[in-house]
């Protein structure tokens, strides 16, 4: 491993990835700060900058984007009260009203430190778990992937912030547009309309553009655009003893707990920093601080959304399976540049995967050494009225739209799909389901027909195979209890009308 | 629930069952009937409970900037391989910029143009993405 580490670091090092490095931590910040502009947006936006690189290259600066816009989240829903994303909307609870108390110092600093130490945890156990996870990955076949897949999509749709079924439609959308373009197996044209320009498929790059930028800004542009309040005096960054007393542990436990949560599929920086902000109010001695600007209701939850991040890498890069948007936004990455994510991937590309892992590492660095002293600078950016950024987000998306394929559709599609985006929040449908329902709708495709083929069209293939079959009765598990509360509602109702 | 019909008269078209194994139409069939399945049940649940599913306020509730944006991002996309890249993104930043009210003219001009020749020359001359130049070819 030692020498494989060596050669991260002989790449990453290299003057010009360092330097992609640092600039995507930059700009990743940068547009992470501004309210409203997650990772998963940020990323779908910068993406066609990386298109002219090497596979190395690219992944070297997409991660730095996505580390950078973490962090500019966080630094978001302190000072403004705004989450970026999901991820930190727990941290807006304590975060914002220590700046109010005067504390938006500290609150930087120990998200930005303990986002540093939950990294460097979670970079070292990718490094650990991805070999001996892609070599248990080469022994699976087309079930055991279905079984896997399967799984994932029932964790995603079963943690949907908002309807279950409607995520279920949502996702079920994504594979059907996955769909759409000349089948592999058969040569045949499906629900292409006879247009050239879909017999490919429909492009990533348009339809997150669409469902995340442009649809986003449709939506904001709806609302009254209010001048929003932020808090300018940012002063003594470093925590003190006393902040670090109360938050170390907090840190610790959301480093390990976000890895874990990371590596699951449909888990992630928004379930961690979540179940993290729980845990560390259950387990307090002072649980009433909690929302009142207790410093390790920030210190845990930006520590575990940080860890959880080198976790999504796991099953990205070791069984191919992205499990969640910003996952799925890399895998495309990957894709565009002639990288398949997966088990074989640390053995054709080990400058990707490598390379990968030590720019982590040391995007985490150049994260802490330069955001803290840029926090006066992330403020000014934060006071950009939302009508001057708005055509820049725009232009973004036209240019990202037409660069993968050069071809003006793409730019229509983009339009359709920040349309369909701004419908679907507006009917409270999540577009993050449909994203992963179309990446992972080729997978699960080609394994569903490979194992019937293997099995003569038996079904009972995913139960004859323990592993496909373990996955999948997990899923039917997690599906039948979501309904539980419905039925058990249900039978309450049903009690009252009898004793009435 | 009509798209999900759609989807499976398309996909049972294209064949269910091939000699081989599953057609190309399988996936789609199955994607299709769960589709139309949940659709049904969630228009039935909304049918008798009206109240449980809110909507996220009006559509399009700031209608005129909306439709404005729309129809320029529209114009952007018929015109780009005629006008070319710079002259098509300066009109359409031009309007952008104009509908948001926030500039003197001479800045939305100004601005304009730096970010349209900015942007083609980090992208298309820096990143090597081919952008089209349109009526612009003229002047290389």
């Amino acid at each position: 491993m030692l020498e494989s580490i060596v050669l991260g670091f002989s790449i990453c090092l290299q003057p010009f990835n360092l330097s992609l490095c640092f600039i995507g931590v930059l700009i990743g910040t940068l547009i992470g700060v501004l309210p409203g502009l997650g990772p998963g947006a940020t990323i779908a936006l910068l993406f066609p900058i990386t298109l002219g690189m090497s596979p190395a290259s690219a992944i070297i600066m997409l991660a730095g984007i996505f580390y950078g816009a973490q962090y500019g989240g966080s630094t978001t829903s302190i000072l403004v009260n705004i989450p970026g994303e999901a991820a930190s909307v727990v941290t807006c609870l304590d975060g914002h009203q220590m700046a109010l108390q005067g504390k938006a110092g500290p609150a930087l600093g120990i998200a930005a430190l303990g986002s540093f130490i939950a990294g460097t945890f979670s970079v070292l156990g990718l490094m650990i778990l991805a070999v001996p996870l892609s070599n248990l990955a080469l022994k699976f076949g087309p079930p055991e992937y279905f079984g896997l897949i399967c799984l994932g999509m029932t964790l995603i749709i079963y943690l949907a912030q908002k309807s279950v079924e409607k995520a279920l439609i949502s996702g079920l959308l994504g594979i059907f547009l996955s769909q759409i373009g000349i089948d592999q197996v058969s040569s045949a044209q499906r629900f292409t309309f006879g247009l050239g320009e879909l017999f490919d498929g429909i492009s990533m790059v348009p339809l997150v553009m669409g469902l995340f930028g442009l649809g986003e800004v449709f939506l904001t542009l709806e609302g009254e655009i209010s001048k929003i309040s932020v808090i300018t005096r940012v002063k003594n960054l470093l925590p003190n003893l006393q902040d670090w007393k109360d938050s170390i542990w907090a840190v610790v436990r959301g480093s390990v707990l976000g890895f874990l949560l990371g590596v699951l599929p449909g888990g992630g920086p928004t379930l961690s920093s979540f179940a993290s902000y729980g845990i560390e109010k259950r387990l307090s001695k002072r649980p009433q601080l909690f929302g009142h600007g207790a410093i390790e209701g920030v210190a845990g939850p930006e520590s575990a959304n940080n860890s959880a991040t080198g976790g999504s890498f796991v099953p990205l890069l070791t069984l191919g399976i992205p499990t969640n948007v910003v996952m799925a936004l890399l895998f495309s990455a990957l894709m565009v540049h002639g990288v398949q994510p997966g088990p074989l991937l640390i053995k054709q590309y080990p400058d990707v995967f490598w390379g990968l892992v030590t720019s982590m590492y040391i995007g985490n660095v150049i994260l802490v050494l330069l955001n803290l002293p840029l926090i006066p600078i992330w403020v000014r950016f934060l006071k950009i009225p939302y009508q001057i950024l708005f055509p820049l987000i725009i232009m973004f998306c036209l240019i990202g739209a037409y660069s993968e394929r050069g071809l003006s559709f793409d730019v229509f599609l983009m339009i359709l799909f920040g349309v369909i985006g701004y419908l679907m929040r507006k009917f409270e449908y999540e577009p993050a389901p449909l994203v992963l329902g179309f990446i992972l709708g080729d997978i699960l495709e080609e394994s569903l027909r490979r194992s019937l083929i293997m099995a003569d069209g038996s079904f009972l293939i995913f139960f004859r195979r323990p592993i496909s079959a373990i996955f999948l009765g997990l899923g039917v598990l997690l599906l039948i209890s979501n309904t539980i509360p419905f039925l058990k509602k249900r039978l309450r109702k049903l009690e009252k009308l009898e004793v009435t | 629930m009509l798209l999900a019909l759609a989807i499976c008269i398309f996909s049972f078209k294209l064949s269910l069952y091939a000699r081989r194994g599953p057609g190309a139409g399988f996936m789609g069939f199955g994607t299709g009937g769960i589709l139309f399945l949940l659709s049904l049940h969630l228009f039935l649940k909304n049918l008798f409970f009206p109240n449980r599913e809110t909507l996220e306020g009006p559509i399009l509730k700031n209608k005129k900037i909306n439709v404005s944006i729309l129809s320029s991002l529209i114009f952007y996309a018929l015109f780009l391989e005629r006008l070319g890249y710079i002259l098509d993104l300066f009109l359409v930043l031009l309007f952008l910029f104009a509908i948001s009210k926030t500039m003197k003219w001479y800045a939305i001009i100004g601005t304009s143009i730096l970010i349209s020749l900015g942007s083609y020359l980090l992208f298309s001359t820096f990143l090597n993405i081919g952008l089209p130049l349109g009526v612009l070819k003229v002047l290389r």
